[in-house]
């Protein structure tokens, strides 16, 4: 069976055709597991790696980069494909497919994504992709393909057909962007939303594409066309909303069974792989909870590690035995996912699942409503526990005691050609006149206090520096390091919070952290909070680790995004350093990060550096001591090299003389 | 006679490389590495090397850079297939860096042979 026939048969299934001899719950589970099986197997390969689409932060940075690539600034293209077709043909069971079908997409726009384009899911139905470097008539050919392969998927429309359905004509990037004083997302979001309205499809064009176009013939279509039926997964306030609906029906509280379904162990088995397969394996639980539900019972997602479920005409007993029934449902389903580890590339752990996903009872209304209060309250209490305070003074920060000076380094991102930040790094010039940087200049006397201090002071003199430049209307994105020692400690992470607290919001749209320091065996929990912590105040969060490092798997999911590795103090061969930075970089693209390089001290290092794929590399310093980075420019490829070729020179004329 | 020294990792490349040019009738001398190339034109003092980019050891922008400081008179042939992503413009690089000719990988023989003579004739 083709893919596309696959897909759509599954899709028919899962939509409501009845096979007569079964009752609904042999056949529902049949259905599930063939649609599963046909699903899995069926989607079509993708030709690279699957490439989710971005972030609103990442896809910030990432147009931030196209807008101020110098001449290609009007060359790139913004299509529009909408699922709203889509979403309508399967209306009745979006619950239960949707992200399923998110996927199917996701898949087939990588399939067609240069290196540099890039994608973002706008809104519930529509997925924004940017081509950097194509032209809006080359834009529309590549996106009416995309669009139409969706719709040979999904609708059933002849692959040749061209379908404008599902394409929105958009717009090209536009230097006008960077002049709004919003977010570039909003601006963005603003520049679609003109788009949209300038194209609005005409009433021919806007119509569902058409029963009687559709291969698969007026029962399918009928069916899809019914009374439609109320989403059974709720948002916590809609859920307490139904139970306290449901208790004033029967007048004596809120009758049938609750149960709580904690996945957390689910999520823990796959931990490594989150980013890549916990969008599926989320699809996977709803789907075969939604297929066990009635018209009467409600569900609800609870702390991202749980599902709360209402059985509306079963007793708690009842309600259990379903719960079971799920449990060995979901349990079956992902081993099937596992069996297919190796396409996902999961590790082959072999772990009992029956006990991974937990059951608890929670039978009554007021449990439920303390729990949801108390989630909400606990998350106000957080933001007040810190009173923030005013330390931006000059005075105050010339008061830290300790004497350095701060030095810029541009970091160049290779693959655009252009400065794309820069690092702010503590130096001090040592007795021996050798300048030292970052926690080196403590010498061997590093404490957490001193090692707090020489954060604080970092992240006070890069915000100054950030908000003299913006005073004077220039713009950078700066990176500054903190250390994980310093975020470690209760303490010192609590002084270091209290700095961020008074970082100007404008400062922190340009700000990002590079932790320092970061264990390798640390916990991906402890790391998420850290990074959490952090990520209020910033647009990114990085680490460094050591140049032998080259798996990554426990930051999957922790909101790091970047690594890097500083080799200036490697004293290895250079032939040994390159290896390493190759398995560097394959580490890092093993779970989807970037990879950033600092320190290198020789042309060879530089040009492998480039050749072994790091997106980042982090060249001399500016000057020794600036007062604040230029603007994001061009680079030449010659200034890579020039310090190091100066450096060079001045060694063989003294060999030579000396 | 001209004397063609030939830097690059792949024996493979080195071996077609070394019968195209003996063919053509020049002395050809190779090296595996950077390291080894700088080594090799200090002692025979080519007329012209041919340098490949990304090596272990010493890779070709470096060597360029040291082929140029030691050898005044000799012309360099670069030539790339780039980095493992491709995006490198190492050959644009080797140009700035002091290659008088460049070439990606792969080329052809004809291709190759008319650039080494212009460069020969070029340096006469």
């Amino acid at each position: 069976m083709g893919a596309a026939k696959s897909i759509q048969h599954w899709l028919r299934k899962v939509a409501g055709i009845h096979h007569p001899g079964l009752n609904d719950e042999d056949e529902a589970a049949m259905e599930m597991a063939e649609g599963l099986e046909s699903t899995l197997t069926a989607l079509p390969p993708t030709k690279g790696r699957l490439r989710r689409p971005l972030t609103k932060d990442n896809f910030e940075e990432k147009l931030w980069g196209f807008l101020t690539a110098g001449d290609e600034l009007t060359a790139g293209s913004v299509q529009l494909v909408n699922l709203m077709e889509v979403h309508e043909r399967f209306t009745r069971h979006w619950g239960r497919i949707g992200e399923m079908v998110h996927m199917l997409v996701q898949m087939i726009i990588s399939d067609h994504l240069a290196e540099d384009d890039v994608y973002i899911r706008l809104r519930e139905h529509s997925y924004a992709i940017v081509f950097p470097g194509l032209p809006l008539p080359e834009a529309e050919s590549k996106c009416a393909y995309i669009a139409a392969k969706i719709s040979h998927y999904l609708l059933g429309t002849p692959m040749e057909t061209s379908d404008d359905r599902l394409q929105s004509i958009a717009f090209a990037l536009d230097e006008a962007m960077l002049n709004t004083g919003d977010s570039l997302h909003e601006a963005f979001c603003q520049a679609v939303e003109k788009a949209e309205n300038r194209t609005a499809p005409s009433p021919t064009t806007g119509s569902v594409g058409g029963a009687a176009a559709q291969p698969e013939g007026p029962a399918f279509v009928e069916m899809a066309a019914g009374e439609p039926v109320a989403d059974c997964l709720l948002g916590s306030d809609a859920f307490e909303e139904y139970l306290e609906l449901a208790s004033a029906d029967t007048g004596a509280g809120c009758v049938g069974g609750m149960q709580i379904l904690d996945i957390d162990a689910v999520q823990q088995r796959y931990e490594a792989y989150w980013d890549r397969i916990g969008e599926q394996v989320m699809t996977i639980v709803q789907m075969v909870i939604e297929d066990h539900l009635s018209k009467e019972d409600r569900y609800t997602k609870w702390e991202g590690k749980s599902f709360l479920i209402y059985f509306g005409k079963k007793s708690p007993d009842e309600a259990k035995k379903v719960c079971h029934r799920i449990t060995r449902e979901i349990t079956k389903l992902l081993a099937e996912l596992d069996s297919d580890a190796d396409r996902l590339a999961v590790d082959h752990t072999i772990l009992d699942l029956e006990r991974t996903v937990i059951v608890k009872e929670e039978p009554h209304l007021p449990q439920i409503k303390r729990l949801l209060g108390e989630k909400m309250s606990g998350g106000v209490e957080r933001v007040k526990a810190r009173p923030p305070t005013k330390i931006w003074s000059s005075d105050q920060a010339d008061a830290v005691p300790l004497d350095i000076s701060f030095s810029y380094w541009p970091v160049w991102y290779v693959r655009r050609s252009v400065i794309t930040t820069s690092v702010c790094l503590p130096a001090k010039q040592m007795p021996d006149g050798r300048t030292r940087y970052g926690h080196g200049l403590l010498g061997k006397q590093v404490n957490l206090s001193s090692l707090v201090e020489l954060d604080e002071k970092t992240l006070q003199r890069t915000c100054e520096d950030m908000s003299r430049m913006f005073e004077n209307g220039r713009k950078a994105l700066i990176v500054c390091p903190v250390h994980y020692y310093t975020l470690s400690k209760p303490d010192g992470r609590k002084r270091y919070m209290t700095v961020c607290d008074n970082i100007p919001e404008m400062v922190k749209k340009y700000l990002s952290f590079e932790v320092v320091g970061l264990p390798g065996e640390i916990s991906p929990v402890f790391t998420r909070e850290i990074v959490g912590d952090l990520q209020p105040y910033c647009r990114s969060v990085g680490a460094q680790f050591p140049l032998n490092r080259s798996s990554f798997g426990n930051l999957a999911g922790t909101g790091i995004n970047l690594i890097g590795a500083d080799i200036s103090d490697q004293l290895l061969p250079e032939s040994k350093i390159m290896r390493l930075m190759e398995q560097f970089v394959s580490g890092a693209e093993g779970v989807k990060m970037e990879a950033y390089i600092r320190g290198l001290h020789s042309i060879s290092l530089v040009t492998s550096a480039v050749g072994s794929g790091f997106d980042y590399i982090a060249g001399p310093a500016i000057q020794e001591d600036s007062p604040s980075p230029d603007y994001v420019m061009r680079f030449e490829a010659e200034d890579l090299f020039s310090h190091l070729i100066a450096r060079q020179k001045m060694e063989i004329s003294e060999a030579a003389t000396g | 006679m001209s004397k063609v020294l030939i830097i690059d990792d792949d024996q493979n490349i080195r071996t077609l490389l070394r019968v195209v040019h003996e063919a053509g009738g020049y002395t050809v001398t190779e090296a595996q590495d950077g390291n080894m190339g700088v080594r090799e034109a200090q002692k025979n003092q080519p007329d012209l090397a041919i340098v490949d980019i990304l090596m272990p050891e010493k890779e070709g922008i470096q060597t360029i850079h040291e082929l140029k400081n030691s050898l005044t008179d000799a012309r360099i042939l670069a030539i790339s297939g780039g980095g493992r992503k491709g995006e490198a413009g190492f050959l644009q690089l080797a140009k700035k860096m002091g290659a008088d000719e460049v070439l990606a990988k792969p080329f052809g023989v004809k291709e190759l042979t008319e650039t080494v003579q212009a460069l020969l004739a070029g340096r006469r």
